[in-house]
C-alpha cells in the first residue's frame, strides 16, 4: 500500500494539471537548478516565448552525444522564433566533464546541473529523455531515446509548436 | 566494511549474492565460503546482460563495468581480471566500443592478510558499477551495493 502511495505521489509530482486548460494538459514540474557557472535558474527562466525543449542528458551519453548535434542546429535555426532548449545533466559526477564537453563540441544550448533527485522526479530512467513545451510549460510531447530520423520528427513538432 | 568482533554473532554466511537490474543479472560469489589468515580468495561476478543490453567494457572512452570494493586493513584487493570483449559499432558516431553483449565473468583476487585471534567473520562489501546501453538508449549509470559476510577458520 505505502509502495503504491509513494508512486502515485511521484507520478503526482511530476505533471501537475494546468489550472488553465483542460484536465488532460500537463505541465512540467518546475525546477531551480544550477548553470556550470553557480547560477540558480528555474523552469520560467529559461521557458522559450514559444516553445521550450528540455533534455535529460549525461555527457558521456552516446545516444545525447548522437543527437545532440542536430538539437544545437535547431537551437541555432529557432532561437530567434522562440524556442528555447535546455540540457539538464542528470548524472552529478559529471557535472565537472561539462566545460570541456562543451567546448569540445562547440556547443552553446546551455546546461543546468540536475541533482541526484533529478531522474526519479523527472521520470528519467534513460537518457536523451526530452520534454517538447509549449510557451506556458505544457508538456506538447515526451520521448525517450534517439534514433537517427528522430531529428527530424523532433523539428517538425517544434515547428508546429512555434507556430501554434 | 567492517570486520565483526568475536563477541558477535553470525547473523548470515552469504557468500553468494545475486542481483537483477533492469538491464542485467549478476551473482558474485567468493570462492570460499570461510577467510583463513594469509590465504587468497577470488571474487567471481557472473554478469549476464539483457536481451539487446550492452554494458562497456575496459578500453572505451564510457563506464566500463567495474567491482570496487570497499578498503578493508585485512584485504587486499587485486586487478579485476576482464575478458575478452566485442566490438560494438556506433553508427551514429560513427564509433567502434569494446562492450559485453552476452554473458561474461570478472573475477577479482583478494589477498586475506592476518585475522587478528577472536575474529569471527570478515565481512567485505563494495559496489558494481556499469553502464548499460540498448539500440536507441542509454540507461543512467548504475552503482549496485553487494556484501558478503564469511566466518573466519583458523
Amino acid at each position: 500500500m505505502l509502495r503504491i502511495l509513494s508512486v502515485a505521489l511521484v507520478v503526482t509530482a511530476l505533471v501537475v494539471p494546468s489550472a488553465a486548460s483542460a484536465a488532460k494538459v500537463e505541465t512540467l514540474k518546475s525546477f531551480k537548478l544550477k548553470t556550470p557557472d553557480g547560477v540558480d535558474r528555474t523552469l520560467s527562466d529559461v521557458l522559450g516565448s514559444k516553445a521550450t525543449l528540455v533534455v535529460f542528458f549525461f555527457p558521456t551519453c552516446p545516444y545525447c552525444n548522437a543527437a545532440f548535434p542536430s538539437v544545437q542546429k535547431l537551437y541555432d535555426t529557432y532561437k530567434v522564433r522562440g524556442l528555447s532548449i535546455v540540457w539538464i545533466n542528470v548524472v552529478p559526477d559529471e557535472a565537472r566533464l561539462i566545460a570541456g564537453w562543451q567546448t569540445q563540441h562547440g556547443y552553446t544550448v546551455p546546461v543546468l546541473l540536475g541533482k541526484g533527485s533529478t531522474p526519479m522526479e523527472y521520470k528519467v530512467r534513460m537518457t536523451p529523455t526530452h520534454y517538447l513545451l509549449n510557451a506556458r510549460g505544457e508538456i506538447l510531447e515526451k520521448k525517450d531515446g534517439f534514433s537517427p530520423g528522430d531529428e527530424k520528427t523532433l523539428e517538425q513538432n517544434i515547428l508546429k509548436a512555434l507556430e501554434s | 566494511m567492517a570486520l565483526t568482533a568475536a563477541a558477535a554473532t553470525i547473523a548470515a554466511v552469504e557468500p553468494v549474492v545475486t542481483r537483477k537490474t533492469p538491464h542485467l543479472t549478476f551473482t558474485a560469489a567468493l570462492s570460499s565460503d570461510v577467510a583463513r589468515s594469509h590465504s587468497q580468495l577470488t571474487l567471481t561476478l557472473n554478469v549476464a546482460p539483457n536481451k539487446g543490453v550492452h554494458v562497456y567494457a575496459p578500453g572505451s572512452t564510457y563506464r566500463a563495468i567495474a567491482v570496487t570494493l570497499d578498503p578493508n586493513p585485512l584485504l587486499s584487493i587485486g586487478m579485476t581480471r576482464y575478458p575478452q570483449s566485442s566490438i560494438y559499432f556506433f553508427a551514429p558516431l560513427k564509433e567502434s566500443v569494446p562492450v559485453y553483449n552476452e554473458p561474461f565473468i570478472l573475477r577479482v583476487p583478494v589477498a586475506v592478510g592476518a585475522i587478528p585471534r577472536g575474529t569471527s567473520a570478515v565481512r567485505m562489501s563494495g559496489v558494481v558499477k556499469y553502464q548499460a546501453c540498448d539500440d536507441r538508449v542509454c540507461f543512467l549509470p548504475q552503482s549496485v551495493p553487494v556484501a558478503w559476510t564469511i566466518s573466519v577458520a583458523r
